[in-house]
């Protein structure tokens, strides 16, 4: 045991520590975290590296590891990237919605915290965080000397125009899936130059995550911004700044010299939107390009073999949910039934799914909610996994009333892989009886049509309206606005038109709870009803999957796909 | 053409039934299709496929639908073409791609054919401000590539079978009438239609009794020749994704899904065979136009 | 296959002045034909299903925000306004407000434009000399092994549709081989000869594509003017036969291939979206394609329309070759 590391944590526990932390520190000390999840919370709570790595050493852990890169490449060059699918729709920060746009902004652009891959906060332009008691108030420090590209320094105005524009609900702002119902504009103030205080309409422990990376949406932009200037750069502090972007086409990056973080290694990034991953996979190959943004299902086959090429990945809570419509006018009877849907759920055999669809580089979900095993911290892991049993699957089917099995149509969007896992569920489960043909539509159409209104008051479009679908969820580091928007009843995204009081309730209090303890409790008991009423199945939570040419050093994946490139060289 | 002989020998049909010698000369023209070697091996190749779109259901080894753990393997005595990214025999998924493409293309070729007849009988015979205002929309439809208007048709439409063969329907009328006109307008001066004419006959009745029988020839032959471009439009509007829909085992589909496959050098056998299918039907429908034109130019 | 192109045209102009009012003739039906196919665009367009406001917001939208969107996008106007007004910007060079991305259309469409010239340009120094030639001596050496081979080489290509012949080229030439690129965009500030190195494996699959059908048209009027009376002349009066391939018959079977060339040049301009999909190339097909996805409809119309726009003007510039080369030509008299 560190005797330094001792006295330094026995002295942040007397002077500093509140009531949530010490007990972070003895969830620690007792074994009831595991490193990892005492960084992730810890940094959330924005602890200092200092205190963190004290509590470690004094436990007996390993000591933190401060990014060392045990390669450091040559500086020069450039970095040619291929990003499928091209941005939709105007470069505008607030208005991110597709990968395309948001992995454009992250070479530019930077957040107040970082979202590391193990799901810890790293400080970015804000250097610390702290709450109040009850974590209805946070209190950001910003970093000094940081200067946008066109030579204005930053400052707490910043911040704050930034954010109020991102909670504004006139404005078509997309961060408000984040921010509705927990910062309102005028909510974000400042004091002092370098220091902003953001008061929250309702107690959130984890408040600093949806300040960082992980909204993508929440660039830090100049206060003087105007809209519509994002494409013309100049507009960002990050280590490279745009300097020409051609909707469809590409984008040109060049290095920063006022970086607040140093010298970038390379000297710009050159941007090819493709349409579609073949292209950019025989770019890649031919040597036409050094890095694709994202890899798909049957892409990756070839690039896995491939000694030109290597592949990163990010351990991501991405996943699919596939619903399945328990109430409402347009719903199946059988679904309607939780025997069939246990049914289903137990037809699919996901150790099998993994493999082939993502060759390994995903996890096996259970159906207890959006909650993985490896990025959420409060995710209960002794829901049992459900395993593939066709037997018990026919016997439910039967006990539901339905011996000889019955025919849906599944609804899915052409995007990534989720046309082969439609494909690979309608063989499963014609294996207990039931008759699944397929309807496939484009990704815009999936999303398409009226949202209110109409026969069921869900609108016109396909995806809150299918009896049963797959739609695709991106990363969130934590599971709250997942929750509180599919299964809470009648929220926005409950595909699944999900409605449980006890549900609704747990949900409130999990959202509210500050103790790490308290929203393990509440989880827990969420993931038992979720997992035994099934309306959504979770095949599984797969990782962000890239792959750039063996020349590129000191990259790491991000969970959201996002390209930080501030340490990587091609030489 | 019958006609010709017809008029030279100086005969003329009676109205309403074609003569001994132009059904003398079908026969002949059908004896000459039968000594054609161009003809008789595009007739195999369509045949070929033609028989298993019909029978695939029942003779094909493995269920074209079916997934099995036997992933992406190489053509094999179990598999013939070899298995692809579900396990599915790829030998059993040609044989049964044939029935999609040969769903979708000879219905739509029929719609184009009778409706650009149809045109083409009416701008040609009547010409005069009909024709003019008709050519000029034709005119004005052919000014764009069939792909352009085919897949922003079916954006609006949606994809199904039913909106590809009407949509590949219209989009071959206007090139089918432009055929149809120019013979018409050849036919229009001889002597047997303005015999009908004198003879007080209605226009529909001579468009449709006399003339066309009359250039059914050619008519046939630009049917086969617009068969070979609707397969090629449906093979290449169900690559970018506006056909048939997965798990269909059409060839384009299959290419599609698998072209990303081959940039390792690997997995050949998982688009090769799809593309020859398509490749040996265009031929063999090729091969039985030219045939059939070489028959009837004389 | 011969349509309207056949040698034996009935309304071949011969004199001057008839060449003359033919070629008028010509340009007004072409401005007719023009002013249809903008109606004809602009009707399609406004009909892709769907508010449009909605379908660019998406659906979590405020009706509000929707309503805005659509009064600033003009789509609330009546259409004949709307119409009027997208026509008389485009004549003048302005195709309106791309509705997805919020800049000019023009600035878009015009590179992709460039873009389509300069790969149909590079595609078509390739393949129109290598396809008369095939033609010619085809259609020369009639029956023979050589023709037999051209010809069969022509139809298995042609028959190989346009995706599959690009993708196994890119696999053997580009990646396999590695001796050409396998994008079709050369980096910015190449020079000329770099962009066309990144041009030439697109092209060898257009070439590949079109050498067939050309090759065929070629050949088969060839053959029509060697067997024509006045070739048999030219042989009578003594000519030699370089003389009368070289002057007569290669003059004469180059005419339907001027006009079968210049309908090609409408699928070289807007229909190569597959190649350029394939080859992530920015060309117009491929721009009309993503404006359809995307329900872009100013994008959309105006790209169509200047497709449409290329495909007249190539026609009219055939009829007026066509035209010169051909007044010493005799045949019946017009419709």
């Amino acid at each position: 045991m560190d005797r330094e590391a001792r006295r330094l944590l026995d002295e942040y526990r007397q002077n500093e520590a509140d009531p949530v932390e010490n007990a972070l520190f003895d969830d620690l000390a007792a074994g009831e975290l595991t490193r990892l999840d005492f960084l992730q919370r810890g940094t959330v709570l924005g602890l200092s590296a200092t205190t963190l790595g004290a509590a470690l050493g004094a436990l007996g852990h390993a000591p933190l590891a401060l990014g060392a890169t045990s390669h450091v490449g040559q500086a020069g060059g450039r970095l040619r990237v291929g990003i499928i699918p091209a941005p939709v729709g105007d470069l505008e920060p607030h208005l991110f919605k597709d990968h395309g746009r948001l992995v454009t902004g992250s070479i530019c652009g930077e957040f107040l915290t970082k979202s590391r891959q193990n799901g810890t906060l790293a400080p970015e332009l804000a250097v610390s965080w702290k709450r109040n008691a009850d974590a209805t108030q946070w209190a950001f420090n910003l970093r000094r000397g940081v200067k946008f590209a066109n030579g204005k320094p930053f400052t707490a105005d910043d911040v704050v125009a930034t954010f109020n524009r991102l909670t504004d609900p006139n404005g078509g702002s997309e961060a408000l899936s984040a921010f509705k119902g927990v910062l309102s504009p005028g909510g974000a103030k400042k004091v002092g130059d370098y220091t902003v205080v953001f008061t929250l309409e309702a107690p959130n422990a984890n408040f600093p995550y949806l300040t960082s990376s992980t909204t993508y949406q929440a660039i830090i932009l100049p206060s003087n911004y105007t809209l519509g200037s994002f494409a013309k750069g100049r507009q960002t502090t990050g280590p490279f700044n745009l300097v020409s972007y051609t909707p469809g086409v590409g984008a040109r990056f060049e290095r920063n010299a006022q970086w607040w973080g140093g010298r970038a290694l390379l000297d710009g990034v050159d941007v090819t939107y493709y349409s579609e991953d073949a292209a950019a996979v025989a770019g890649l190959l031919g040597g036409q390009i050094d890095m694709m943004s994202q890899i798909s299902f049957t892409s990756g086959k070839a690039l896995f073999k491939s000694p030109k090429v290597q592949i990163f990945s990010a351990p991501s809570a991405g996943h699919r949910q596939i619903s399945m419509l328990t109430s409402t006018v347009a719903a199946n009877k059988a679904l309607k039934d939780r025997r069939v849907r246990q049914a289903i759920a137990l037809s699919l055999d996901r150790p099998q799914l993994v493999k082939q669809l993502f060759n390994g580089f995903a996890e096996v979900g259970n159906d207890g909610g959006p909650l993985s095993p490896s990025i959420h911290v409060v995710a209960d892991k002794s829901v049992p996994a459900r395993k593939q049993d066709l037997v018990q699957a026919k016997k439910l089917l039967a006990q539901a009333g339905y011996p000889r099995g019955f025919k849906e149509t599944l609804t899915a969007p052409i995007f990534q892989e989720i046309p082969q896992l439609a494909q690979i569920v309608s063989a499963s489960v014609k294996k207990i009886g039931i008759e699944m043909p397929l309807n496939l539509i484009t990704y815009t159409a999936y999303y398409a049509g009226t949202y209110s209104g109409g026969a069921t008051g869900r609108g016109t479009n396909p995806w809150l309206n299918s009896p049963i679908d797959i739609t695709d969820w991106a990363h969130r580091a934590v599971p709250n606005v997942v929750l509180t928007s599919a299964f809470v009843t009648g929220g926005p995204w409950n595909a699944a038109a999900y409605s449980n009081k006890k549900v609704d309730g747990l949900i409130k209090s999990f959202n509210g709870a500050v103790a790490i303890k308290d929203q393990k409790k509440y989880i827990a008991q969420i993931m038992r009803i979720l997992q035994n009423d099934t309306p959504v199945i979770f095949p599984y939570f797969f990782k962000w999957v890239l792959a750039g040419s063996t020349r590129v050093k000191g990259f790491q994946a991000d969970a959201l796909g996002m390209l930080f490139l501030g340490k990587t060289s091609v030489r | 053409m019958s006609a010709m002989t017809d008029d030279a020998a100086g005969i003329e049909p009676a109205a309403g039934f074609i003569p001994k010698e132009a059904s003398i000369a079908r026969r002949e023209m059908l004896r000459q299709l039968a000594r054609s070697k161009t003809f008789l091996i595009g007739c195999v190749l369509v045949g070929f496929w033609v028989f298993w779109a019909i029978a695939s259901t029942w003779l094909i080894p493995h269920d074209p639908l079916e997934q099995t753990d036997a992933i992406l393997q190489s053509p094999s005595f179990a598999h013939w073409f070899g298995t692809d990214q579900f396990g599915r025999d790829i030998f059993s998924r040609v044989l049964a791609g044939a029935a999609s493409t040969l769903r979708v293309a000879p219905l739509a070729t029929l719609l184009g054919v009778t409706a650009g007849t149809m045109v083409g009988l009416v701008t040609g015979y009547f010409g005069g401000i009909v024709d003019e205002t008709i050519s000029r929309i034709v005119d004005a439809v052919l000014a764009l590539p069939l792909i352009v208007i085919a897949v922003v048709a079916l954006t609006a439409l949606g994809s199904s079978d039913v909106t590809l063969i009407v949509v590949i329907g219209l989009i071959f009328t206007p090139p089918v009438a432009r055929t149809v006109r120019a013979t018409v307008l050849g036919e229009r001066q001889l002597d047997y239609v303005q015999a009908a004419q004198l003879r007080g006959e209605r226009a529909p009745y001579i468009m449709l009794s006399e003339i066309l029988p009359n250039i059914s020839g050619p008519i046939v032959v630009e049917a086969t020749v617009r068969l070979g471009y609707a397969i090629f439009a449906v093979a290449g509007l169900t690559f970018l994704g506006f056909g048939v829909q997965p798990p269909s085992p059409d060839w384009s589909l299959q290419i599609a899904e698998n072209y990303t496959l081959l940039s390792a050098g690997t997995y050949w056998w998982t688009v090769l065979f799809a593309g020859l299918a398509i490749a040996t039907l265009v031929i063999g429908v090729n091969l039985v136009s030219d045939g059939l034109q070489q028959v009837v130019d004389q | 296959m011969s349509g309207r192109w056949s040698t034996q045209r009935p309304d071949a102009p011969q004199t001057g002045a008839q060449i003359y009012r033919f070629l008028l003739k010509r340009l007004g039906y072409a401005l007719i034909t023009l002013f249809i196919l903008s109606v004809l665009v602009f009707a399609s367009a406004s009909l892709l299903p769907g508010d449009i406001g909605r379908n660019i917001l998406g659906g979590l939208a405020s009706e509000r925000d929707v309503a805005i969107f659509n009064h600033n996008a003009g789509v609330d106007r009546p259409i004949v306004v709307q119409y009027l007004d997208w026509i008389s910007g485009f004549v003048r060079g302005d195709l309106g407000t791309s509705l997805q991305y919020n800049v000019p259309v023009s600035s878009l469409l015009g590179p992709a434009f460039i873009n389509s010239l300069k790969l149909a340009a590079v595609a078509f120094v390739l393949v129109v000399p290598l396809s008369i030639l095939g033609g010619l001596v085809a259609g020369l050496r009639r029956g023979s092994l050589t023709d037999r081979a051209i010809t069969i080489t022509g139809i298995s290509f042609t028959a190989i549709p346009e995706f599959v012949t690009a993708i196994v080229l890119i696999l053997v030439l580009g990646l396999w081989l590695g001796w050409l690129p396998v994008s079709a965009t050369a980096p910015e500030g190449s020079n000329v000869a770099t962009q066309i190195e990144y041009l030439l494996l697109p092209s060898f699959a257009l070439v590949l594509i079109l050498f067939g059908y050309i090759a065929r048209i070629t050949r088969a009027s060839v053959i029509e003017s060697v067997d024509a009376d006045y070739t048999r002349t030219a042989y009578l009066k003594g000519l030699t036969s370089r003389q009368v391939v070289g002057g007569h018959v290669l003059r004469n079977s180059l005419l339907p291939t001027i006009a079968v060339v210049a309908t090609q040049v409408g699928y070289l301009i807007g229909g190569l979206l597959v190649i350029e999909k394939l080859f992530n190339y920015n060309g117009i097909g491929l721009r009309i394609y993503t404006a359809a996805q995307n329900k872009d409809y100013t994008m959309l119309q105006s790209g169509v329309l200047l497709v449409g726009v290329v495909y007249l003007v190539a026609t009219l510039v055939a009829d007026v070759l066509y035209s010169v080369l051909n007044p010493r030509i005799r045949y019946g008299s017009a419709e």
